[in-house]
């Protein structure tokens, strides 16, 4: 495409694609696979109702049908909690997810309206939190990471409260 | 929030303001329930003489409680101003209590309602910007009080560390940039998008045409035209009713773009858009006046549409978009108020490009060269996701069902499915000079949205495997006033982009609003 009248060179600018993205908190894939148990057990259990029931053997596909499912849309949801990832810059934060289909969204700080740090009760049981960053851009939230330790989702959000500050008082 | 000072000069509005007061009430029964209208009116017309005069009695009921409920309303409502905030204080029932700093003021505007006119008051609005901040509208104040009023907030409006060329050439005290002869404002009036037509026969009576606030009242109207039909078709035979039919088409193709006409002239006969150091000012209207201003600053992105009508007129039209209060709707309400847009209408191409310098220092709009997006893939997918399920299945149950020679439809389809997703295939582009960015859209029209890289609000890169695999992307662009989408672009180019944007952001002390 064409760049007319460039003040920066485009190869000296800093670019996010060379970003090093970091892994989520390593108990975050714990939470997420209980969290999947949570879901697919009650599930697998009630499956099993028909064939109580009705006594014939073939109602027996329905809870096999059913572990399928779990065991493939489960391993499909800890893979995406695995490939999550963050790298926060000096102005800005990267947020890369998605299995196949993979999003990177960037927020730079000055353009950060308010953070906010969430935790559910399973989040809590595992030390986890989740730290959302609204925009003016956007009906909702711009950003919501949820798998970081609360301790790191604490420091990111006094990071990035001190940097709005500062573009505040600019 | 700082908190409410204890003795302060509160201020109520004129009592004419009770008309005021009583005329949103019912722009917001009729924009909100015009279904539920349409069906009382059915009720009305259908009902035996008991029913109409409880309906009669009902509907006398509901004005008692509208008049009496706009007087409360005026009574309660009282505002003042202490040093750079705008105090108010309203609700019947449920009371609130808003203050809104002078420095966050998105948007003033002045207007002078037929109503108010004889009185010598104006409405005064002032707009804001942040998350769930409300519009607050002093209704019924004297005009020179308004003007005063909107002076002073404008000088003390946040100063912004901006130090863009040519911003000192303030030497005139206020210079006319633009104004149109009623010739223009017909063509504005013609080349407002033709589904505006039927929204513009609502909107003319509700203010300024907005798709988002009268969908609603949009689909009354349809219900309407739809027992409108029902009642041709059982009155006379098959042939009378397609005469009938065709007449009626015929009045409303016709009718249609005259109302539009009519609405354009109401809304902006005699519009001058005129500068005053880093303000713009917009005057226009027949019957009610509208005084709007807008800080340089303010404005995130620049619009500029030009449909069919337009082009075979040679015109543009360029709106202004503002930050949403609020960004996007909120809480499921439909925007309350259409001032997210700032309309210059009916442009020549030489006006077009000296304007769109103006709003935006530096930006060269001649010089962009657009970018195209991969055709085939783009192509493809909406084929194959899009058009080729539904198309296989009609057609396959219909030559099933009815004959086999459906399958001869086919190919017309997906020929015709080609030419349209070609069309819009041409029409997108993307392009950056300078500072500024810029993105093309469109089907037949053209829609090219200009904004500053800069105030950017945040950047999103979407892949599909199949995207990663051939080096494509879909690109987010976030702005305070609306997301652009650019489908299937060069990865390469998408993040060039991200990243340019992502420096100017970054690098730059300006404030975005």
């Amino acid at each position: 495409m064409a760049f007319i009248n460039l003040q920066v060179s485009m190869t000296d600018l800093p670019s996010a694609d060379e970003l090093v993205m970091e892994p989520m908190a390593a108990v975050y894939e714990r939470e997420v696979k209980i969290q999947q148990l949570i879901i697919w057990l009650p599930l697998l259990m009630v499956s099993f109702v028909p064939f109580l029931l009705g006594q014939f053997i073939f109602l027996l596909l329905i809870p096999v049908v059913m572990l399928m499912l779990a065991t493939i849309i489960s391993r499909l949801v800890i893979r995406k909690s695995q490939v999550k990832g963050v790298a926060l810059r000096e102005f800005d934060i990267a947020y890369q997810s998605g299995l196949f289909w993979r999003k990177t969204v960037i927020v730079a700080f000055n353009r950060v309206q308010h953070v906010e740090v969430s935790s559910g009760p399973l989040q809590r049981k595992f030390g986890l939190a989740t730290v959302k960053f609204f925009t003016a851009g956007g009906s909702s939230v711009d950003l919501s990471i949820d798998g970081l330790t609360a301790e790191r989702a604490e420091q990111v959000r006094a990071f990035i409260a001190t940097k709005i500050d500062d573009s505040a008082t600019q | 929030m700082s908190e409410t000072p204890s003795n302060l000069n509160w201020q109520r509005t004129s009592p004419v303001a009770v008309a005021f007061f009583l005329l949103n009430g019912a722009r917001k029964i009729v924009s909100n329930g015009l279904p539920a209208v349409a069906v009382g009116v059915a009720a009305y017309a259908s009902g035996s003489g008991i029913r109409k005069s409880w309906l009669l009695a009902g509907l006398l009921l509901v004005s008692v409680i509208s008049v009496a409920g706009s007087i409360l309303a005026w009574f309660r409502f009282r505002f003042c101003i202490v040093d750079d905030r705008v105090w108010v204080r309203s609700g019947v029932l449920h009371r609130e209590e808003l203050s809104v700093e002078f420095g966050r003021v998105q948007n003033i505007s002045i207007r002078e309602p037929v109503y108010m006119r004889p009185f010598g008051l104006a409405l005064l609005s002032i707009d804001t910007v942040g998350s769930g901040q409300k519009e607050i509208v002093l209704g019924g104040i004297k005009k020179d009080k308004a003007i005063e009023l909107r002076d002073m907030i404008l000088s003390k409006a946040r100063v912004v560390t901006e130090d863009l060329p040519g911003e000192e050439d303030c030497s005139s005290d206020n210079a006319l940039l633009l104004s149109r002869s009623p010739r223009d404002i017909i063509i504005y009036g013609l080349t407002v998008n033709f589904i505006l037509w039927v929204l513009i026969a609502v909107g003319a009576f509700f203010g300024t045409p907005n798709l988002a606030e009268n969908s609603f009242s949009w689909l009354g109207t349809k219900i309407q035209i739809q027992d409108v039909l029902t009642t041709i078709e059982s009155a006379g035979g098959l042939f009378g009713s397609i005469l009938i039919l065709i007449g009626l088409v015929l009045v409303i193709f016709l009718l249609l773009p005259l109302i539009s006409v009519l609405g354009a002239l109401v809304r902006h006969y005699g519009y001058r858009l005129s500068v005053e150091g880093e303000t713009y000012r917009k005057n226009s209207g027949l019957l009610t006046r509208h005084d709007e201003s807008l800080k340089r600053h303010k404005i995130q992105a620049v619009v500029l549409k030009q449909n069919f009508v337009a082009r075979f007129f040679k015109r543009t039209n360029m709106y202004l978009r503002i930050a949403s209060a609020g960004s996007g709707v909120e809480n499921g309400q439909l925007p309350t108020g259409p001032r997210t847009t700032f309309l210059v209408p009916a442009l020549h191409k030489i006006e077009l490009t000296e304007l769109v310098a103006e709003f935006f220092p530096g930006c060269e709009f001649d010089a962009v060269q657009f970018s195209r997006i991969n055709r085939r893939r783009f192509s493809t997918v909406i084929l194959g996701w899009t058009v080729l399920p539904p198309s296989l299945l009609v057609t396959g149950l219909l030559s099933l069902i009815v004959s086999w020679k459906f399958v001869f439809v086919l190919p017309i389809v997906w020929a015709l499915a080609g030419v349209i997703i070609s069309q819009f295939w041409h029409k997108i582009g993307y392009g950056v000079v300078g500072d500024y960015g810029f993105v093309r859209h469109g089907f037949v029209g053209t829609k090219i949205t200009v904004f500053p890289l800069f105030k950017v609000q945040r950047i999103d890169i979407r892949q599909t495997p199949g995207q990663r695999r051939r080096g494509l992307a879909h690109l987010a662009v976030h702005l305070a006033s609306h997301t652009l989408n650019i489908p299937y672009m060069c990865v390469q180019d998408a993040k060039k982009i991200r990243d340019l944007a992502l420096y100017h952001v970054e690098s730059s002390n300006r404030a975005w609003y």
